[in-house]
């Protein structure tokens, strides 16, 4: 038996858990759900010793223990699958299982024995892949399975799998589940976390439900309908006041059965002049593939885009920007800015044609003149344009990328995460600058994986799953819970 | 990143060079030291000859550089220069003596050749992906190799009449492989601080991504400085068959090497992003004037490379530990 005992963790002031208690039985599949930001991934780490609770106590049939390190939760027999694959492409299956720890014969690695190994470690979880295959040249699917075997061959009494999988097929997801039902038979803890509460159903036998670091549910799977858990995860529905903006009138982009093999199937939507779509989904759903693949950045197999009655078949960056579109990219740092330039040379990256004379000059005026105006026109905080952008804060960074791209003077604004990793403050800046482009008559596409940030801002609501749309809710109308529940189907 | 030297007021209210500009005012001043010790030490070096003598022999290491800049600005290199003069060079001897065809084909000929040896570079790194650093060392040997072919491994020589004078022409004091070499400084200086071209160059390197996704042609900007760099190490060969009034398979031999040596004391970072045209020209400088030295002080040639090695060091951990400072 394994117990979690009150535990509490601040970070910094704010309180990441606060009195969470989970009660892990042999043979057992535990779920452990609740939105981004409710103290799950928390909750791991204290488990595994990566992170030491301010209270609150672990104890291991009734013993308490105290994991300083995350050696010393691998001792006790806890061992965690993240979400991110953590394997070396490079090497062999039986390589990757028994990573740092192969078998040895008088200092040499024992070849025969590391492969012997790990053909009984695969066959416990039922699976054909070879020991000596490369990992890199495994499916995704089969990456999972290593991973899952290098856990499984530390013998764990707590086996932690995180979304796993988010990443994989209907048919692979199945046989996943199979194995973890096996798995818990043959007398493994396993906690289980997905958004997928189908999944969860299927699977768990027990669920916690964590929100705002606290526990507000702890029952067993069948007790209680999907729809209740959901109200769990999401708590009092807030209503949010809807920013009055006028009807619209004309669409302006029109996507019909875009396609991308494996990624996006069969996409339909239309955007209108001056409107906010929001589109919510979890992580690996097709968001943020959906945005790239609309501005060229990856290729498309089918369907059409349709940007104010001209027809696109093969978008490129370069003929997405001349129709209007711009796109703010998830990751700030490494795909919108040049860190090591300085804020007025990031500011105009976008309009650089623009900027050069007939002379083939660079017209040095005419940018400052727009470092200036977005700068006053976004209240960016800082001393003068000539510091690297590197030296700004997330908030301030976000302002420039914002700049840079409305220099180009856009018709539609694709953004992905804009608000991410930027404090209370600016996000509400942001939200502010987002609304009042939306009045100027801008179509704008905005992701979040914040659902609540999604409902505020946006006038209508897509919700991805697996690369497809799964429904589409009006803002007026629509409600959190069924917008959850249309994102974790 | 700025190589005028634009300042900065830092928090405190202290004025604040960019990193580069204080590497390169660094430089200067190890310049100036270097220059007064030979000064006193060495007899002949003052001599007006043997100034502009330093400034010729700095020409052709440091007209390539120019181009080299630009191609590891772009997070780029190529190895291929040195041996690509010494190619250009055969090529154009080939043409003028032993095909006869008339300097004014000849020329742009050998410039066209250089051209597309850029070209390839740019072509298997913009469309295979295939890292500028194994192409242009296949490109090393292979040029090389191509003089041997081509010249059957003897000089070609001599030059048609007048063509020297590309090498012996002076204007005043001033010879013109000084004053080429100033104009090249001039527009390679324009076109990197202040032309579109150069702000591109300056994002691809730091940031291919960003640039990409800000709708910068990264397969053009790649592909127009691996030309630009070609097209200057094909003037450096012309130039030195006009100096030498021959071609010679082996001339230019382990040139690449002093041309990032230039690049690199002058700042500019192999990560790419950051660098100057000004800093490559005083680390060129700098070299030439370090040899020339040793050879008027008699310093014996087996410990010449030894001494240039460990001023290379010295000036890359000067840089390093800048960028660690920011």
């Amino acid at each position: 038996m394994f117990q979690m005992r009150g535990i509490t963790k601040h970070y910094s002031g704010v309180m990441a858990l606060n009195g969470v208690n989970l009660d892990l039985a042999p043979g057992t599949v535990h779920a452990l759900v609740g939105k981004n930001g409710a103290g799950k991934s928390t909750l791991m780490k204290v488990l595994s010793g990566v992170t030491q609770p301010d209270s609150g106590e672990i104890l291991i049939d009734g013993k308490p223990v105290v994991f300083r390190a995350p050696a010393d939760a691998h001792a006790a027999g806890i061992a965690i699958v993240h979400q991110e694959l953590s394997l070396v492409p490079s090497m062999s299956a039986a390589e990757n299982i028994f990573l740092g720890s192969w078998p040895k014969r008088r200092g040499l690695v024992d070849w025969q024995r590391l492969s012997s190994q790990a053909s009984e470690v695969l066959a416990r979880l039922k699976s054909k892949i070879a020991p000596s295959s490369i990992v890199s040249e495994l499916s995704i699917a089969d990456q999972q399975m290593v991973e899952i075997a290098k856990a499984l061959a530390k013998a764990p009494r707590v086996l932690v799998l995180d979304e796993p999988t988010s990443a994989l097929g209907d048919a692979d997801s199945a046989r996943l589940l199979q194995v973890i039902r096996d798995l818990a038979e043959a007398g493994v803890s396993v906690v289980y976390i997905s958004h997928r509460l189908a999944e969860v159903e299927a699977v768990c036998s027990h669920v916690t439900v964590l929100r705002n670091g606290e526990t507000v549910g702890e029952t067993a799977i069948g007790h209680h309908k999907r729809s209740d858990i959901v109200n769990m995860m999401v708590g009092q529905t807030v209503t949010v006041p809807q920013p009055g903006r006028t009807a619209r009138p004309d669409v302006i982009l029109s996507v019909r059965g875009l396609t991308r093999r494996g990624v996006l199937t069969d996409i339909d939507f239309d955007l209108h002049a001056g409107e906010v779509l929001g589109i919510a989904g979890l992580v690996g759903a097709g968001r943020t593939e959906l945005v790239r693949a609309l501005f060229g950045v990856d290729r498309i197999d089918s369907g059409t885009i349709d940007i104010d009655g001209t027809r696109v078949l093969h978008p490129t960056i370069a003929m997405m920007k001349r129709l209007g579109m711009a796109f703010l990219p998830e990751d700030r740092k490494h795909q919108a800015l040049v860190l090591d330039l300085t804020v007025r040379e990031n500011t105009t990256l976008a309009v650089l044609a623009q900027l050069g004379s007939r002379l083939g000059l660079f017209r040095h005026a005419k940018e400052r003149a727009i470092v200036d105006d977005v700068v006053e026109r976004f209240q960016v905080a800082l001393a003068h344009a000539e510091v690297p952008v590197r030296a700004l804060s997330g908030g301030n960074q976000q302002k420039i990328v914002f700049g840079k791209w409305l220099a180009t003077a856009p018709k539609i604004l694709l953004l992905d995460e804009p608000t991410r990793g930027i404090d209370v403050q600016a996000k509400a800046q942001i939200v502010g600058i987002l609304q009042a482009l939306a009045a100027e008559g801008l179509a704008i596409i905005f992701i979040s994986s914040e659902i609540e940030e999604v409902l505020q801002v946006s006038d209508r609501i897509l919700t991805m799953a697996r690369g497809r749309i799964t429904s589409v809710h009006d803002a007026d109308t629509a409600d959190l819970n069924d917008v959850v529940l249309a994102a974790t189907s | 990143m700025t190589t005028t030297s634009i300042s900065s007021k830092g928090k405190s209210g202290s004025i604040r060079l960019s990193p580069i500009t204080r590497h390169i005012a660094l430089l200067f001043v190890a310049y100036v030291v270097l220059y007064l010790v030979f000064s006193v030490t060495a007899n002949n070096f003052l001599t007006s000859f043997n100034q502009f003598n330093i400034l010729r022999q700095t020409a052709m290491i440091a007209i390539i550089a120019v181009g080299m800049t630009y191609v590891v600005i772009c997070a780029e290199i190529d190895l291929s220069v040195g041996a690509l003069a010494a190619f250009c060079s055969v090529c154009l001897a080939y043409m003028a003596v032993r095909l006869g065809f008339p300097l004014w084909i000849a020329i742009p000929c050998t410039l066209l050749i250089g051209a597309c040896s850029g070209c390839l570079i740019a072509f298997m790194r913009v469309t295979f992906r295939i890292p500028s650093f194994i192409t242009s060392l296949a490109l090393l040997t292979a040029l090389r190799s191509g003089c041997f072919l081509i010249s059957g491994g003897f000089p070609i020589a001599p030059m048609p009449p007048g063509f020297t004078m590309l090498d012996g022409a002076t204007i005043g004091p001033v010879r013109l492989p000084t004053l080429i070499m100033i104009a090249v400084y001039v527009i390679g200086y324009i076109g990197l601080r202040h032309t579109t071209f150069g702000r591109s160059v300056y994002a691809v390197g730091a940031n291919e991504e960003a640039a990409r996704l800000s709708g910068i042609n990264v397969a053009r900007v790649k592909t127009a400085v691996f030309v630009t760099s070609a097209l200057l190490a094909a003037l450096a060969g012309i130039m030195l068959t006009s100096r030498l009034n021959s071609a010679t398979p082996t001339v230019a031999d382990g040139w690449e090497l002093d041309v990032i040596a230039a690049v690199i004391i002058g700042g500019t970072s192999l990560f790419g992003g950051r660098g100057s045209v000004v800093g490559t020209f005083l680390g060129a400088l700098f070299m030439t004037t370090l040899k020339n030295g040793m050879v008027l002080l008699g310093v014996a040639p087996y410990s010449q490379g030894l001494i240039s090695g460990v001023v290379i060091l010295v000036a890359v951990l000067a840089g390093a530990i800048e960028f660690r400072r920011r």
